[in-house]
């Protein structure tokens, strides 16, 4: 099947993905995530990371950019990035980039696992047409099963008036709906980078 | 009745479903590698059993536990009241648009259309929903609703529907319906989902989609309305990961899709739960039919469906679609509204193969068509064949004495039938019809029993060789007479009666059981009973006894076995003793009938058999388990059905350049036989028995 992004894509890092992992599931979670169309960076350090968010905002003139509060931390502190916090829909869907972290990731499939209490955190996932999200690698485990009482308890927390949400997002959002053509990118972000840091 | 007789395929459509149907045939083995299937599918089956078993408990659990976190929970009786809670719910909170996920459900009550009227927008975002809302079309698919469009297609719709120019590039159509839509949810105050599982333990909502439409519908809008069935719901999160894990590989061949959310509690103003009954409580306390309220919705049951391949959703469908749909359909939308339904299955059984909770489609549907014909009575010819003609086997016999007397008349030189005529017409124009062959096999079998040996043989079976064979091709089972006898065999024909399956299967349950019970005292002793149909093989073997139900059937139906099975059984010297040192000279292949490779899974035999035997490689042809649209007096009720379905079985015989195709199916051998005639393909079809009985010599 051809694959048509709704944006086209940037310059991609140039740096080769280390296998550090003896268990060998990280190298399993990036296959499997760029088999879903999810682009994946390596880093050693989280301020690696950064640094190369850096660049991409600004190579890709990305200045807008909706910070889940989850995220905040990772957010570079260059000039020129206007962040903004995911309150008004409307307001965030102006936006170039959506800056997320993700609690697990899973690898046998390639998906970032992430754990809300708030709702507002999902219009960064959700709303830009670029989506970047931190995952550390000390996170990735090697099936969803391994963290279902994790998600079992967040979703029974409390027991109080509340919302609780549990999302597993693997790749960009995606469509084969007119003439079965994979098309990238029809509600949810057309790219999905994720920025793999730690040992 | 006869409502569909004149309609015709559409050959573009046919063809973008079967290549669908391919494409993830191929996506859905890949994302099985190093699981079990057979193993998930077994646990998945089990786990929505307990939890149909516990509904009230599960459901009650799941309404505290909602609430607990603030969730309005409220009930519906039936899709009149659900439509009328989320009319009353959009009120409440001064919209009148509605922005909803692609939910069947929604689709079950009609609640588009209830809310329109009420003067509200509801707008699907699901992309290939929001097309075909669009176009004001019916879906042809469950998970790709607009898969018949070409981009051409949609543009037009586009600049109908929104009065936007839009170039027909996939790209341009997505960002199209990217802006658009985004507007709509904006707009919305509400948005509704359905769920793909409830989650008792924790009160939570899964959802899967794969556009992210689920996500922004319950992001934006401020409420929130789950539209759910009550069978929706399991008890614990592993639960709802084991079919998450099932669900996603069988729809799409995607080890997940791109998001899956479990939804707990009102994100911000409010969040509704709507639990709908309509009818699924009276299916539960059906014993028979509750099994298919297993269903996950996961549409794998049409993807290998030939029927559905061949019409598409449009045509297959009430509101649920395919064979499963048919029996949901019964319960939900009623009886009637199910029958043309129940009638264009095909019985195949291919979706039993596929189905993720091992739901028995194939006999529901023969059940429900049981239930038709009793309780809304049956179409007036199909009456008086299977109910009257062959509920009373004297007359049937005497029908048939009457076809052999009449056949110089009814036949041409080469055995097949004089065509039809007029207003038949539509019966045999794909296909001869054979003329009844001028003596039956029983007849035969006499006549050629006197020049026989006097029987020194000890062992004995029994021969049943089933109508088409007794009245129109005596020649295979003198064959597979003469196959036995060399084998060392005493053979014994079976007296020439109709196994009763076409009264069973055409919903005349009495007179199947009549047919049966009579069969049963004359099939009496211990020898096997060798069958050279494989419609006789599952009557005679298990239908027929599960009709009757009685201990004694049971007993005689083990010895019921295929004659391709039973030579099977039969290894070494004894099939040795039929291998010839002259080779076979015309190329074989080889085709799967329905019964004989899905039911009896006997196709791997024949192969070997021939193959070993006969000395040679099957050369094999693209899909030999392709149905060849036969299916009994379904190519009389649907002959546009069964005429592309033998198209296709054609063109791939055609295309192996094979001189033989060989078979284990006097109806199959029927209809290729007849196509093949019909179309001037000089290719002969043969039984297996034939193949077998033409090596021996004498």
């Amino acid at each position: 099947m051809v694959k048509t992004a709704v944006r086209p894509p940037a310059r991609r890092s140039s740096k080769r993905l280390p296998h550090k992992n003896a268990s060998g599931i990280i190298p399993r979670f990036v296959v499997q995530a760029v088999k879903a169309d999810a682009e994946v960076e390596r880093f050693k350090t989280s301020a690696a990371a950064r640094r190369f968010l850096s660049r991409i905002l600004e190579e890709n003139g990305w200045a807008k950019v909706v910070v889940a509060s989850d995220a905040a931390r990772f957010l570079p502190k260059t000039r020129g990035i206007e962040s903004l916090e995911p309150a008004d829909p409307a307001v965030c869907a102006r936006a170039d980039a959506g800056l997320v972290a993700a609690g697990f990731g899973i690898a046998a499939t390639g998906t970032l696992v992430h754990l809300d209490t708030g709702d507002r955190d999902r219009i960064a996932w959700t709303l830009p047409p670029v989506c970047l999200c931190f995952l550390r690698a000390g996170s990735i485990v090697p099936e969803l099963e391994d963290i279902v009482d994790r998600m079992a308890g967040h979703l029974r927390r409390g027991q109080k008036p509340g919302f609780a949400q549990v999302s597993l997002v693997t790749g960009p959002s995606r469509t084969a709906d007119i003439e079965a053509e994979l098309t990238l990118g029809v509600h949810g972000p057309g790219r999905l980078i994720i920025l793999l840091y730690g040992p | 009745m006869g409502l569909d007789m004149n309609r015709r395929i559409d050959p573009h459509l046919k063809r973008v479903l079967q290549t669908f149907s391919r494409n993830w045939e191929a996506k859905r083995a890949a994302a099985f590698q190093g699981l079990d299937f057979e193993d998930l599918r077994e646990h998945l089956a089990e786990v929505r059993d307990e939890a149909l078993d516990d509904l009230e408990g599960l459901l009650e659990r799941f309404e505290a536990n909602a609430r607990r976190r603030g969730s309005v929970v409220l009930r519906a009786a039936t899709g009149a009241e659900a439509n009328a809670l989320v009319r009353d719910i959009l009120r409440d909170h001064g919209g009148r648009v509605l922005v909803k996920t692609k939910t069947m459900v929604s689709e079950e009550t009609g609640l588009n259309r209830f809310l329109s009227k009420a003067g509200m927008r509801p707008r699907e975002t699901d992309l290939g929903e929001w097309i075909v809302q669009l176009a004001g079309a019916a879906p042809t698919h469950m998970v790709m609703p607009a898969i018949h469009l070409t981009r051409e297609g949609v543009a037009r719709i586009f600049r109908e529907a929104l009065g936007q120019e839009v170039d027909p590039a996939i790209p341009a159509l997505v960002q199209t319906a990217r802006r658009e839509l985004r507007r709509e949810i904006f707009e919305a105050r509400v948005g509704l989902t359905g769920a793909n599982a409830l989650i008792a333990e924790n009160g939570s909502v899964m959802l899967v989609t794969n556009e992210g439409n689920g996500r922004l519908v319950t992001t934006v809008p401020p409420v929130h309305v789950v539209l759910a069935s009550i069978d929706k719901v399991v008890g614990t999160m592993r639960e709802a990961l084991l079919l998450l894990k099932v669900l996603t590989r069988n729809a799409t061949g995607q080890p997940i899709s791109s998001y899956v959310s479990f939804l707990a509690g009102p994100h911000r103003e409010k969040q509704y739960i709507i639990l709908l009954d309509n009818h699924r409580r009276d299916a539960l306390k059906d014993d028979r039919f509750r099994e298919m309220l297993r269903c996950i919705k996961c549409s794998a049951c049409l993807n290998v469906c030939p029927v559905y391949q061949v019409v598409g959703g449009e045509r297959f469908a009430h509101v649920y679609m395919g064979g499963i749909g048919s029996l949901l359909t019964a319960w939900i939308h009623g009886l009637e509204r199910s029958r043309p339904l129940a009638d264009l299955c095909l019985v195949c059984h291919r979706c039993e193969e596929v189905c993720a909770t091992k739901i028995g489609i194939a006999d529901l549907v023969r059940s429900l068509r049981e239930r038709l014909v009793s309780k809304r009575g049956a179409e007036v010819w199909k009456d008086a064949v299977f109910n009257r003609l062959m509920g009373r086997q004297d007359m049937f016999q005497t029908a048939a004495r009457i076809g052999r007397f009449l056949r110089p008349g009814l036949a041409r030189k080469d055995g097949s039938a004089r065509p039809l005529p007029f207003p038949l017409k539509k019966y045999d124009r794909f296909r001869s019809l054979p003329a009844p062959a001028r003596r039956s096999f029983t007849k035969l079998f006499e006549r050629s029993s006197g020049r026989e040996a006097p029987e020194t043989k000890t062992k004995e079976v029994v021969l049943f060789t089933g109508c088409l064979v007794e009245h129109f091709y005596p020649e295979v089972g003198l064959a597979a007479v003469k196959v036995l006898r060399r084998m060392g065999y005493r053979v014994r024909p079976a007296p020439a009666r109709c196994c009763g399956f076409p009264s069973a299967n055409a919903g005349f349950g009495s007179a199947a059981r009549k047919i049966f019970s009579e069969l049963v005292p004359l099939l009496t002793g211990d020898s096997p009973v060798i069958t050279l149909c494989p419609t006789c093989t599952i009557m005679l073997g298990r239908l027929g006894p599960e009709l009757l139900g009685t201990d004694k059937a049971g007993r005689f139906g083990g010895r019921v076995i295929a004659f391709s099975q039973f030579l099977k059984t039969q290894r070494l010297k004894v099939l040795t003793r039929l291998k010839r040192s002259r080779p076979l000279q015309p190329s074989i292949t080889y085709h799967d009938s329905c019964h004989h490779g899905f039911v009896l899974k006997a196709g791997g035999d024949s192969r070997e058999i021939l193959q070993t035997v006969l000395g040679i490689r099957i050369k094999e042809m693209d899909r030999p388990e392709a149905c060849c649209g036969f299916a009994g007096s379904y190519a009389v009720s649907y002959p546009e059905v069964s005429e592309a379905l033998l198209g296709d079985k054609l063109e791939a015989i055609k295309t192996t350049g094979a001189d033989v195709v060989a078979l284990d199916c006097p109806g199959c051998l029927l209809q290729i036989r007849g196509g093949c005639l019909k179309a001037g393909l000089k290719v002969e079809v043969r039984h297996t028995a034939e193949l077998l009985a033409e090596r021996l010599a004498g």
